[in-house]
């Protein structure tokens, strides 16, 4: 299943706000973008019921929640 | 199922369901004989600033948002905010020449000017109060709470201080009903027994509160404590480590319910609840800047569980983390739906009371986290630091609000007197700073 473009439109629509989602960037820092901590919880709902993973709450780290990459790296992960 | 229009061609914006769950506690917090909900959010200032330039923004804040010069007004079961056409007030104290200290004449200005408010039909939704001190000034956004909430507030900041001020005034909506219009009546219905379960969750235990309350009109008091940018690096870390990044504020809660454990409260029950509100707004979008956005969550745990540190931050976390995974954290709006159809009188005590008809809410907490304003400055003069102050019911009488500004954390102590003793807040402020930063020797 792709998880890019579920992902983007989900942490851009509904956990930061961005003018344009279209120009974000993958590399952008989530952090500095806006994602709190709510964010960062809703964004692990998100992904372990849309791509049926699980993520450890002992791994959110900053470098895994930085980026729309970071984020996909994290799930990869977690899905082999 | 709620989508009214917020502005109609007759001037008139109805409250919406966060609105008037605010408005319901506006009326409690009047019964008990003090001046509705009323907040205040200040900047300390340094240098010169353009009283001219701020006074001039004032007016095209105004023209661009018509409801923050308004008063509130029944029709029917509906409230709202009917337009007046009055300039947004701007009061200007002078610092008097034989004062004994500054800081205390800004301290105590700003308490009189919360502490004096008047009738619900009088309050002007948005006051400015600029005033003066040798060095540092202090500009209060004093705001009526139904109007908006603290984000609201910052975003009126920012707009003040932006060049691209169309980014605030695109389309106005509530995100409230925008979320109870994205469900279907069978999930709305879903939502609200999730509602009441949790509710009734909590309810099982009594709460702790700081003063059994309600002895009559009360004077607010304020203490902040401030953190040095070190020891606020060393709070991040230790909230880290302790319940992981994604629960940044349950740090906060769980080392207030310590402190507040350590030090005892007035009413001992089986636990200490903590209410916060969580907002609907995106962090860093520009719209929607009136209206309160927010929704209840609670904290809660049994003595027996505060007593252990680790044991408290694995409950906390558990419990939020269940909160989320459950879909609860939504679960009060249908019922925020409902509540605009009750009296505020009998809406008052559903937020409030406990099955037993003790006060749900053993403190009011709140976390605004960073803040970070476009500029540094506002109208030439250098913003150097944030102040927080609400009005609140009686009981539980004590606040305790979080926020972090260039990279210190501040924590402001709002509290009624004589409900609750300073030197009882004294000693709340030394042990959480002990938990905070984990450390008994830290004062």
């Amino acid at each position: 299943m792709e998880i890019r473009t579920p992902l983007r439109q989900f942490v851009l629509t509904e956990l930061i706000y961005c003018d344009d989602i279209n120009v974000f960037d993958d590399d952008e820092d989530l952090l500095e973008a806006g994602l709190d901590s709510m964010g960062i919880m809703r964004l692990i709902m998100f992904a372990e019921r849309e791509f049926k993973v699980t993520l450890p709450d002992t791994e959110v780290e900053p470098d895994s929640v930085r980026s729309i990459n970071a984020l996909i790296g994290w799930i990869e992960e977690h899905r082999k | 199922m709620s989508g009214q229009s917020q502005q109609s061609d007759t001037g008139f914006r109805p409250l919406n369901p966060s609105d008037q769950v605010l408005l319901a506690i506006d009326q409690e917090i009047r019964r008990d004989g003090n001046h509705g909900s009323h907040c205040g959010f200040a900047l300390e200032l340094h240098g010169e600033l353009d009283i001219t330039a701020l006074q001039n923004s004032l007016s095209e804040l105004q023209a661009d948002f018509p409801a923050l010069s308004s008063r509130l007004e029944q029709r029917g079961k509906t409230f709202g905010w009917k337009t007046i056409d009055d300039p947004i007030p701007f009061h200007h104290y002078p610092c008097p020449e034989h004062t004994g200290s500054i800081a205390e004449f800004q301290h105590n200005t700003m308490l009189s000017i919360l502490n004096n408010g008047t009738t619900i039909d009088q309050s002007a939704p948005l006051q400015f109060h600029l005033i003066d001190g040798d060095s540092r000034r202090l500009l209060l956004l004093h705001w009526f709470h139904p109007l908006l909430d603290a984000r609201g507030v910052k975003l009126i900041l920012d707009y003040l201080v932006s060049g691209k001020r169309q980014r605030y005034t695109a389309k106005d909506f509530s995100l409230i009903d925008q979320r109870l219009k994205r469900w279907s009546l069978w999930e709305t219905l879903k939502m609200a027994w999730n509602g009441k379960q949790y509710n009734d969750h909590i309810d099982r235990l009594n709460s702790d509160l700081p003063t059994p309350g309600s002895i009559g009109k009360q004077q607010l008091q304020c203490i902040n404590q401030s953190f040095s940018t070190e020891q606020t690096v060393t709070i991040q870390q230790l909230a880290k480590q302790t319940v992981g990044m994604g629960y940044h504020s349950i740090y906060y809660i769980g080392c207030l319910m310590r402190a507040l454990h350590r030090v005892g409260m007035a009413v001992k029950n089986d636990a200490i609840c903590v209410p916060y509100a969580f907002n609907l707004r995106q962090p860093n979008a520009p719209v929607p800047v009136l209206g309160n956005h927010v929704s209840v969550l609670f904290s809660q745990a049994p003595h027996s569980v505060i007593e252990n540190r680790e044991q408290l931050f694995k409950h906390l976390s558990k419990q939020y983390a269940q909160t989320i995974r459950q879909g609860q954290d939504y679960s009060f709006i249908p019922w925020m739906w409902i509540g605009r159809w009750m009296s505020l009188e009998k809406y008052g005590k559903v937020l409030r009371q406990q099955r037993g008809g003790g006060e749900r809410g053993s403190v009011w907490f709140s976390d605004i986290g960073e803040l970070r304003f476009p500029s540094d400055t506002l109208f030439g003069a250098t913003i150097c630091g944030v102040r927080h102050l609400c009005i609140l019911t009686s009981p539980p009488s004590f606040a305790v609000l979080f926020g972090q500004f260039q990279g210190r954390l501040n924590i402001a102590y709002n509290f009624l007197q004589p409900d609750i003793d300073s030197d009882w807040v004294h000693s709340v402020n030394r042990t959480l700073q002990q938990e905070l930063l984990n450390d008994s020797n830290a004062l």
